[in-house]
């Protein structure tokens, strides 16, 4: 028996963890080189912003997939199930699935699952849902028994597979996502607008002229977020040990360029709610100029997620 | 009366006279008793000293011959046979000498055979395939939380305060309990008498000083000091923007040991201990990997601990030995969501009666126990399985516990053991321990037995068998954290083996072993509430070639062992051990050229440890990170590691200053030995890591 093994063996993952951040990531999680889930949302239908259903209501849940390019249309399965209870490992259902979308047709829209969760009497004892996602960018999913055990028919073809688990509205206890919508974004102090869906990565700037521009080989340029004071939400607890509020992980992406990092962190006890990233504009760009998207993602670590996704024009 | 120790024979044979104290067992004879020594019984030869010991029997030591007082305080000394089955020492002098050690006690078990060789940091050692958490390290039989300093590098109990590291991998007496693997006790060697001592030593690693000398016919106290220098130049080595370095790896150590004779055949030795390792990052953003890892990472761990021994001799067939010891332990870690803070108060008792019934027949009489305090408060993650996780998933896509607590452990123990000789070449000793957990409302009963047979004057045949428990470690049990009704782990040991020594030189050894482990604590899946069960089953099996040759100028181990550790968790099939090796050999050698040059070299060709490999991941979007899976646990194994150290040493003699310069080589021909992967944040590229390149350590050391 040795106290000091845990923290000791946790420190040797720092000192790793650490040198990985010395050197060359093997890939960047910022830069979209591929297609990926970047996140998932519950949206409780008529309160968009609360992120925890309760038994018998109706929901969307969405995912937020992310391209270098275009969106690309792929083949997709989606599954609402009872979560079985785990503090580690592949999360998996405790029964049979609520419901089963199947998009057998390949599609560049993002998979959406809408739902009905069962009444209390069905859920007695459960506190939250399971969303399992299968994304095939060829061939269609062969569920399987699990979300491990899930493939695409294509030979060779390596899925997206992702999770995300749902409180459930119990006792008044509910739980919002951030809204970034409402959160003011800024590119270099001025005002940022969303990204309208005609601005694909990787086009050409032409017919976009809403943009902002930037040149190619400008160097560094400061995005900044500041979250609304409400997306922070008091957590009262039983537990004096809780923390009383949320903290919120904002997550970088972009499709060109390079972000500092990819990740911040409001933490509970932060009063000041804005987070600033650098951000390097590629060396070149095409003539007629190549579109960005930057998205930022922000969790709360209940399950409440928000995003916004933004578009830039690197002129050559 | 027999002698149950060896009796600082290193000393005798190379070093200053020491204190005339015998070792518990033997018979104090005057020089007049004995006026002509050539007209006693003949003398068997006795072990050389900086030996390797490999709890060899001397075939004359039956009965066992006194101790002859050559006057000056020096004794002679018979080691009687040991208790176990199998004890492997290394001692004072051999300490120094083990290349790629830097001179390190602890580390220098790695000669032997059963002791598998451990990457950076990754734990106690880890002997014939017992997890690291199943062998307990002792200062002189007091139970210490931890013995490596930060690295693994370097032991925190000063090498030079040293006398021998005794080793029992398994089938060990008992008078040590609370482990079902192996034992290892760090044992103080006395102070010198003969006139004060001072020693400075200086090296890359850390810089050391030593003083010691005779109060007065009765008392000898020893001091010790020492820190590291890596804080001196860490910086020189991070990388720009990855993080902010608060505070550097630090880790310091002292002791003092005061040995008192209190009257004839009373003997008081007071060990005083203490070290601090302390670190400290800052990431001003949290690292790509894991968001979860950003702000202070901070670890910090010190123990100070305070031994009382009495050992006396009640009356010519009966001995004592008194224990107190007392100990706190202060560990603090902090690395992103985890944050931890553990104070501990640790006391100890042990007493040891050994009572000569007859000729044939002696009996140990023991009490040992162990009384802890812990105030815990723990933020993090569920603790994982101590063994077998392969540890993969990132800290942001777990759970959070927070708790607070404070709780005590009493541990009573008593136990019994016979040493029987129904002739003068057979030894058995018959034993059992009898163990109280207060935490878990349990009791153990363990039967051992050992049997011993010199077959021969040179060869000696040895066998045992023996049952083995231990509680599970504290965050296993304790409410809110673990499982409050886990039972203690049990483990069946048996081995047997014979040793044969090739005239006075060479000494060789085979032993083979299989251990049954039943009650193993072990995760539950997915690791809900209660977290911890006892379900978990072991087989280690294998045996262990040793052969050494000892010389005036030279000494050459060769250690050689081949074995299989295998686990089951719950219902799931069998799985490798997390550091399964099924072959290990050290080939270690060193030689003194003349006029103070030394060289040596161990090279060291170990099966690569297994590892888990992903075969893909999923992302949970609740916490922006991948989730890997496997198809089987510690299904692949990195490539064979293979090593050479070299040490060479030169030093001077000058009018009772000896001044010595060495140069001590890890990894000599810098080869690059995987020991993982580092996988990109959605596991789908992957690239091998390396252990340590090729590291030097220069040092200078300044002996009055």
């Amino acid at each position: 028996m040795s106290p000091t093994t845990l923290p000791r063996r946790s420190l040797v993952a720092v000192l790793a963890l650490a040198a990985a951040a010395c050197g060359e990531p093997l890939k960047s999680p910022q830069l979209l080189e591929e297609p990926r889930v970047i996140g998932a949302r519950v949206e409780v239908d008529g309160e968009p912003l609360r992120a925890t259903p309760a038994p018998g209501e109706g929901a969307t849940a969405r995912l937020l997939v992310g391209y270098p390019g275009a969106p690309a249309a792929m083949t997709s399965a989606l599954v609402l199930c009872p979560c079985l209870p785990t503090a580690t490992g592949v999360p998996t259902c405790a029964g049979p699935p609520y419901a089963v979308l199947v998009t057998a047709t390949p599609t560049p829209a993002a998979p959406a699952l809408h739902f009905t969760l069962p009444d209390a009497a069905a859920m007695v004892g459960l506190d939250r849902a399971l969303l399992l996602a299968l994304l095939c960018p060829e061939g269609v999913p062969q569920l399987g028994a699990s979300l491990i055990e899930s493939h695409c028919s294509a030979a060779g073809v390596r899925p997206l597979r992702a999770s995300l688990e749902i409180l459930l509205f119990r006792d008044g206890a509910e739980n919002r996502n951030p809204d970034l919508d409402a959160a003011s974004v800024t590119l270099d102090g001025e005002p940022w607008r969303p990204a309208p869906a005609t601005a694909v990565a990787g086009a050409t700037c032409a017919g976009e002229a809403s943009l902002p521009v930037v040149a190619a080989g400008s160097g560094e340029h400061q995005f900044a977020l500041a979250l609304a004071s409400s997306d922070r939400e008091e957590t009262p607890s039983e537990n004096p040990l809780d923390p009383p509020r949320e903290a919120i992980q904002l997550s970088f992406l972009t499709t060109a360029g390079a972000l500092a990092h990819p990740y911040a962190v409001v933490e509970a006890a932060a009063t000041d709610a804005v987070v600033e990233i650098a951000w390097e504009a590629p060396a070149e760009a095409a003539a007629g100029g190549e579109i960005a998207r930057v998205y930022f993602v922000a969790r709360d670590f209940r399950g409440g997620v928000g995003w916004a996704e933004r578009a830039l024009c690197i002129a050559p | 009366m027999r002698c149950f120790r060896r009796s600082h024979l290193a000393l005798l044979f190379g070093l200053a006279p020491t204190l005339a104290i015998p070792a518990r067992g033997q018979e104090r004879v005057p020089a007049e008793a004995h006026p002509d020594a050539s007209a006693a019984a003949p003398a068997p030869p006795l072990p050389s000293p900086g030996a390797v010991a490999d709890s060899s029997t001397d075939p004359d030591a039956s009965p066992l011959p006194p101790v002859l007082d050559e006057g000056f305080g020096a004794v002679a000394a018979i080691e009687a046979p040991p208790r176990e089955v199998t004890r492997r020492t290394v001692d004072a002098e051999l300490i120094q000498k083990i290349p790629g050690t830097s001179g390190d006690a602890v580390r220098s078990i790695e000669v032997l055979p059963g002791v598998a060789r451990t990457s950076l940091d990754a734990g106690d050692p880890i002997l014939r395939g017992a997890a690291w958490n199943d062998t307990v390290t002792y200062i002189d039989g007091a139970y210490v939380p931890y013995i490596f300093h930060i690295g693994g590098v370097k032991s925190a109990f000063n090498s030079r305060l040293v006398e021998r590291v005794e080793l029992y991998p398994g089938n060990f007496s008992a008078r040590y309990g609370r482990a079902m693997g192996g034992i290892i006790d760090v044992k103080p060697r006395a102070p010198r008498t003969d006139r004060p001592h001072a020693l400075v030593e200086l090296s890359v690693l850390d810089s050391m000083a030593l003083v010691e000398a005779p109060l007065s016919d009765d008392t000898a106290v020893a001091f010790a000091g020492r820190r590291s220098n890596i804080d001196f130049f860490f910086e020189q080595f991070v990388p720009e923007d990855a993080y902010a370095v608060t505070a550097a790896p630090l880790y310091w150590d002292y002791q003092g040991l005061v040995t008192h004779r209190l009257g004839a055949g009373h003997t008081l030795r007071v060990v005083a201990s203490g070290s601090h390792d302390s670190m400290r990052l800052f990431l001003s953003n949290p690292s790509d990997l894991d968001p979860a890892l950003r702000g202070n990472l901070e670890f910090a761990s010190a123990y100070h601990l305070g031994l009382v021994s009495l050992d006396s001799e009640l009356s010519p067939q009966v001995e004592q030995r008194l224990q107190l010891s007392l100990g706190t332990f202060n560990g603090s870690t902090r690395l992103g969501p985890l944050v931890s803070e553990f104070d501990f108060l640790i006391g100890g008792a042990r007493a040891e009666w050994s009572v000569d019934v007859s000729r044939a027949v002696r009996m140990n009489l023991g009490l040992d126990a162990e009384l802890i305090q812990i105030f815990g408060s723990y933020q993090g993650p569920p603790p994982p399985q101590s063994e077998g996780d392969p540890a993969l998933q990132p800290l942001s896509t777990l759970d959070t516990l927070r708790v607070e607590d404070t709780f005590y452990l009493a541990r009573p123990a008593a136990y019994a053991e016979a040493e029987l000789r129904p002739t003068g070449r057979v030894l058995l000793v018959p034993g059992v321990r009898v163990d109280h957990y207060g935490e878990l409302a349990a009791a153990t009963v363990d039967p051992r037995l050992t049997a011993r047979l010199e077959a021969t004057g040179a060869t000696t045949v040895k066998g045992g068998a023996g049952v083995f428990s231990q509680p599970p470690i504290y965050y296993e049990f304790v409410e809110g954290v673990g499982n409050p009704d886990l039972e203690p782990s049990r483990a069946l040991h048996t081995s047997a083996g014979v040793e044969q020594r090739l005239g006075n030189d060479v000494r060789v050894g085979l032993e083979g072993f299989y251990k049954r482990l039943t009650h193993r604590v072990v995760a539950t899946e997915g690791l809900v509430p209660p977290r911890f069960v006892n379900d978990g089953v072991g087989r280690i099996y294998g045996a262990e070639l040793s052969a050494q040759y000892r010389t005036e100028r030279t000494f050459a181990f060769l250690a050689y062992t081949w074995s299989r550790s295998e686990r089951r968790d719950r219902s799931d099939g069998w799985r490798l051990f997390e550091l399964d090796q099924p072959h290990i050999l050290a080939i270690t050698a060193s030689r003194s050229l003349g006029r103070g040059w030394e060289v040596g070299g161990r090279m060291r060709v170990v099966s690569g440890n297994p590892y888990t490999p992903i075969a893909g991941a999923v992302y949970d979007a609740g916490a922006d990170g991948y989730v890997p899976f496997s198809v089987r646990q510690f299904s692949a194994r990195n490539p064979v590691f293979h090593q050479l150290d070299v040490r060479v040493e030169k030093a001077w003699h000058l009018r009772g200053l000896e001044l010595a310069v060495y140069l001590d080589v890890m990894n000599a021909y810098n080869a690059k030995n995987q020991e993982g992967l580092d996988y990109s944040f959605d596991y789908t590229e992957r690239e091998s890591y390396s252990g340590l390149p090729i590291t030097p350590n220069l040092g200078l050391r300044a002996e009055l």
